[in-house]
């Protein structure tokens, strides 16, 4: 039998649709889908049941991982607290800065202290100078604005996360239609929804062989659980299960070892510099609108402090930025209140606990140093 | 003669490919001359992971063709067995959620 013999209309197959070349002369007959026969009435709740125990199974499996339902940390949750600045709270409090300033200051504790929730905008990853570009530019926003410094990521000018502000500005209807239902019907109920476990995340962590020359290289990890208006912290499975806080830290070790990809030194003094003339325009152009800025590195610790104190010098990076901004700033190796025996998992960012006991000392500093409460802003009012 | 002929045009796509992507002639040559061997000193640059996700897929996608070219989907599916049937359509259900999706990336939005 031909090949052509068995696809055309009544031929073995049974199932060929008709073309118009079928029927020469006459009108494209309209087209009529046959259904194949099979007990539909019965696989279609099989399927259903079927597809709801495999998905059971996985959501099982990821809260047995210790995972629990939380936001996902989206452009689209990011635009919701942008959006806060333009619709009537352009005197507020705003966070800047990369993880560390995501994940170790708490909403709930500076509230309390300061009788205002701040606007949280701090990325992972990310300098905070995308998004201080974004703010400076902004004249609605007239608050106060804090500005997190890990050296790695600010004075490099990484930006794993530098979107949100592009995001915040063109989001379309359907995409914030999307976030609401997707916050309100989806997120929180199911665990195995953060990209750490979309399934090609999943499959490509799996240890395959290497190639040649190409060796592998670990992604981080789920390292935070955010809430609605992003007040995040670290995940407690970083500080209580040793096995994932081991894997946290040899993640962070593989930048630590200095390898080809490095900038050479010279092309890093370049970098440093651009960033600190960077933050010195947007400081400026900040200030000019009276918005006040500080800037605050939060704590870091073991190989993690060791190499920022390598490759970012203090004098080099913090005092060269406060000095070319001439903005004030929090250190967290000046005050004996913020330089304690924290405890830091993955040496980068303060277990859940000490992330409300920091964030209270850190806004007692700042409102008895650099923001009184009362301010003459205020007063003006 | 036949297969020879297909992996010819394959070939001759993949090359118009690479015009059809770069950003500029520069860029294009650099990647023909790749695909050709004579990049002195290169440095694989995707995961053994991105190789073999394109080596399943593409694969999959050639036997399919193959295995349907004389066939329609509506045969296909009537001679299977309806567990078959039913399991597949729950797999593609569950591959579709936990895939969990980033965005809509319609590659033609990216020209």
């Amino acid at each position: 039998m031909s090949l052509d013999s068995r696809t055309q209309p009544g031929g073995a197959d049974g199932y060929a649709r008709q073309t118009a070349a079928d029927r020469p002369g006459v009108a494209q007959p309209v087209p009529v889908r046959p259904l194949p026969a099979q007990p539909w009435s019965r696989i279609l709740p099989f399927a259903i049941v079927l597809f709801a125990l495999m998905l059971a199974a996985w959501e099982w499996h990821w809260r047995a991982f210790g995972v629990t339902p939380g936001m996902r940390n989206t452009d689209g949750l990011w635009a919701i607290q942008r959006r806060r600045i333009d619709h009537g709270e352009g005197n507020a409090t705003v966070l800047t800065g990369a993880s560390r300033v995501y994940f170790d200051v708490q909403l709930p504790v500076w509230e309390k202290l300061a009788g205002e929730r701040p606007i949280q905008l701090a990325y992972e990853g990310t300098t905070p100078l995308v998004y201080l570009d974004d703010l400076a530019a902004d004249a609605n926003f007239t608050g106060r604005v804090l500005i997190g410094v890990a050296p790695d990521v600010f004075f490099t000018g990484f930006a794993y996360r530098g979107t949100a502000a592009k995001y915040a500005h063109k989001e379309s209807p359907s995409q914030r239609i999307g976030q609401w239902l997707s916050m309100r019907f989806v997120e929180p109920y199911f665990a195995f929804y953060d990209p750490d476990y979309a399934l090609e995340t999943v499959l490509a962590r799996q240890p395959w062989p290497q190639r040649p020359g190409r060796p592998a290289r670990l992604d981080v990890r789920k390292l935070s659980e955010t809430a609605a208006d992003r007040n995040t912290h670290l995940w407690s499975k970083v500080d209580t299960d040793p096995a994932y806080r081991a894997l946290a830290r040899q993640i962070w070790r593989q930048d630590f070892v200095p390898s080809e990809d490095d900038p050479p030194p010279q092309k890093l003094k370049q970098m440093i510099a651009d960033e600190i003339a960077r933050a010195a325009k947007d400081v400026a152009a900040l200030r000019a609108r009276g918005v006040k800025v500080l800037f605050v590195r939060s704590p870091s610790d073991g190989e993690y402090l060791e190499f920022e104190n390598k490759l970012f010098p203090r004098e080099q990076t913090w005092d060269a930025l406060l000095a070319a901004t001439g903005a004030p700033g929090i250190h967290f190796q000046d005050y004996p209140e913020l330089n304690r025996n924290w405890n830091l998992p993955e040496w980068s960012h303060l277990a859940p606990a000490d992330a409300e006991r920091y964030t209270a000392a850190l806004y007692t500093i700042i409102e008895r140093d650099f923001w009184p409460r009362h301010d003459q802003r205020q007063a003006e009012r | 003669m036949l297969a020879a002929l297909g992996l010819l045009t394959f070939a001759l796509v993949n090359v118009t490919w690479v015009f059809f992507r770069a950003k500029t002639f520069d860029k294009a040559w650099s990647v023909l001359r790749g695909m050709l061997g004579t990049n002195a000193a290169s440095k694989p640059i995707l995961p053994m992971f991105g190789l073999l996700v394109v080596a399943v897929i593409v694969g999959s996608i050639v036997l399919t063709h193959w295995y349907m070219r004389g066939r329609t989907l509506e045969s296909v599916v009537a001679r299977a067995h309806p567990a078959t049937v039913g399991t597949v359509w729950a797999l593609l259900a569950f591959a579709i959620v936990i895939a969990q999706g980033s965005g809509a990336a319609f590659i033609y939005f990216q020209f």
